[in-house]
């Protein structure tokens, strides 16, 4: 059996897919991301599987996403339209790939998420301050509508009767354009705040609440990735900030020892379950890095975001490599391979 | 044998406004645990940055009875997730101490509107706050208090924009505290003035009793640095210097591990030329 797997030529993804294939005798082909379509048809057979992995920015200039976004999302329709088999198939990744469409979608199958802010109209952090405040909902998230893991996040809180603001993210502001960065900052500047939301109200971005993450004993807040594949959760790890509240195992967030969090089986089992539901709202999802919140004290999970390419976790391919072994395990099943 | 217990809201629990400060206290009133309690830590009240925690000070103080027993209490243990520090709304508490003879140990954290007024206790033996920012009048209030067994004291000196309205003769006249006979540990950090208070505090008197000296999480330079190497004579009885959170040289740091006694410096910080240096807990 061959599958194929569609990414950038270097990658640490890469590398441990094409361990975990060995492992399992396996013949691997590899498919330059972005070789137009057609050359994936000369390339892969009709009952081909293919597992596509996501392309990096390759720069940090945050205004650079936009194009980016674009050229994958055209990618994937085009490759869309061809009848392969996919670990996840193009429409499945643009599905989760949009955080306001797949928000909708979530809320509209009761999947308990945090609530959305419309913000259609407002231009201004004054005036996003005044909706919040209308609202009751002083704390949110800015996440750009397209895209995953930290890049371009503003965690902002505004004081209700004050107006001070307080802003945390990896952004950078210099030389006149915004850069992703790995560093987490906490910016109280008025002035700086202001520039940091506005921008992000000009671009395609979502705003939803800021659900309190819980803290472990030790004091760290923390949230959870869970990956989910083929009905299972195949991993769950705990992503820790001292003193932020954006998580991002790639941002070198403490991935903390679940061991720590003295979770019961009853636990994880609200935790599976609410990842079933969630990743059963998306037809083609197979495999999917779930980000939730769980407070153990009310046994209650929420999806904070959902990543259809969300299988890098280090703590896994430094170790038994467990998520990619399972993905070809499941991408054999249809084959009785 | 002591047990603690932790009072407090997730967002769930106030978001839709049923409960907040009062109903905390009253459950706190109600538990059938207290009696066996020796430490009470009151977390989230609610919208903490709306609600001061007052009605549950007074709450206490009324029934001090039921809390006779008490410990320890912290009043405001709660993150940046549940509520920005400087944002906790505080309350008064010289009734709330005077209520309670047998307490040890008084945490606060958070210092917007926060009054310690006249304290008189003749058993606390821990006073810390926590804070971005100490207003003027809690310095005062424990220059003036009489606490004949305190043998801790922590404070969060912090910044002028989140509170921090006192200056270095509010700190010498603390120092000058004859009541402060047991105090054998004593914390001045987070400040933005954190190489000046070092130089206050090495001219006190209060120096050759202590045990422990904590001037953490601050903007302590090379300059505070060198002080403390230049007077390593009157440093030299103690048991712990902690300097963690500072922004001191590689060199600095060196000469200070030759002090011959434990200094903690972790968290060694960059100069931020673009913002200026800060203290750890601001905001």
């Amino acid at each position: 059996m061959t599958l194929y797997l569609i990414g950038e030529p270097e990658s640490k993804r890469r590398q441990y897919f094409e361990k975990a294939c060995r492992a399992q005798d396996i013949r691997l082909e590899h498919i330059d991301m972005w070789c137009f379509p057609e050359d994936v048809g000369q390339t892969v057979p009709k009952s081909g599987f293919i597992k596509i992995e996501p392309p990096t920015v390759g720069t940090s200039a945050f205004g650079a996403l936009d194009a980016h976004v674009a050229r994958y999302k055209s990618y994937l329709q085009a490759l869309g339209e061809r009848p392969y088999h996919y670990l996840n198939t193009p429409q499945a990744i643009l599905d989760v790939l949009d955080k306001k469409h797949c928000k909708t979608v979530l809320r509209q199958n009761g999947i308990p998420t945090a609530p959305v802010i419309e913000t259609s109209g407002i231009n201004s952090a004054r005036a996003l301050d005044d909706r919040l405040c209308a609202k009751r909902m002083t704390a949110v998230f800015i996440k750009p509508q397209f895209g995953s893991g930290a890049a371009g996040v503003l965690a902002y809180r505004v004081h209700p009767k004050t107006r001070d603001a307080v802003l945390y993210t990896a952004l950078a502001y210099r030389d006149g354009r915004f850069h992703n960065t790995k560093h987490l900052r906490k910016i109280t500047d008025r002035s700086t705040v202001d520039r940091f939301v506005e921008h992000a109200l000009q671009t395609p971005h979502l705003v939803e609440r800021w659900l309190p993450k819980p803290s472990t004993p030790a004091g760290m807040t923390y949230d959870l990735r869970a990956v989910f594949q083929f009905g299972r959760l195949d991993f769950l790890v705990a992503r820790g900030a001292k003193s932020s509240p954006i998580t991002n195992l790639h941002l070198n967030n403490g991935a903390i020892d679940l061991e720590a969090l003295a979770y019961e089986a009853a636990d994880i089992a609200v935790i599976e379950a609410l990842c079933h539901r969630a990743v059963g709202c998306f037809s083609g999802l197979k495999s999917a890095g779930i980000d939730l919140i769980y407070n153990p004290k009310t046994k209650k999970a929420s999806v904070i975001e959902i990543n259809a390419q969300g299988d890098l976790i280090y703590k896994d391919i430094y170790n038994d490599n467990r998520i990619y072994t399972r993905q070809i395990q499941g991408m054999r099943q249809p084959y009785g391979r | 044998m002591s047990k603690s217990k932790k009072y407090f809201y997730d967002y769930e629990d106030y978001e839709d406004g049923d409960k907040d400060v009062n109903t905390l206290a009253e459950e706190i009133l109600n538990d059938a645990e207290l009696p066996t309690l020796s430490e009470i830590i009151v977390g989230c009240w609610g919208e903490c940055y709306d609600d001061s925690v007052q009605p549950l000070l007074d709450k206490i103080a009324e029934n001090s009875e039921k809390f006779s027993h008490i410990e320890h209490f912290f009043i405001g243990d709660m993150t940046y997730e549940e509520c920005e520090v400087s944002w906790i709304i505080q309350g008064r508490y010289d009734a709330f101490l005077k209520a309670l003879p047998n307490l040890k140990r008084l945490t606060i954290k958070g210092s917007a509107e926060l009054v310690l007024g006249d304290i008189s206790h003749p058993n606390l033996e821990i006073l810390e706050i926590i804070c971005g920012g100490l207003p003027a009048e809690a310095l005062t209030a424990i220059a003036n208090a009489d606490l004949p067994n305190l043998k801790k004291l922590n404070l969060y000196l912090g910044v002028e924009d989140y509170g921090f309205d006192g200056d270095l003769e509010d700190i010498k006249a603390l120092l000058e505290n004859k009541s402060f006979e047991a105090l054998t540990s004593l914390g001045l950090g987070n400040s933005a003035m954190q190489d000046e208070v070092v130089d206050v505090v090495l001219e006190s008197p209060l120096l050759n009793q202590l045990k422990v000296l904590d001037f953490s999480n601050g903007t302590l330079s090379d300059k505070g640095g060198a002080a403390l190497v230049q007077n390593a004579d009157k440093l030299k009885h103690l048991l712990k210097l902690d300097l963690h959170h500072h922004y001191m040289s590689d060199d600095m740091m060196a000469q200070l591990k030759g002090l011959g006694i434990p200094v903690n410096l972790d968290d060694q910080n960059e100069n931020d030329e673009a913002y200026g240096n800060y203290p750890m807990l601001t905001e």
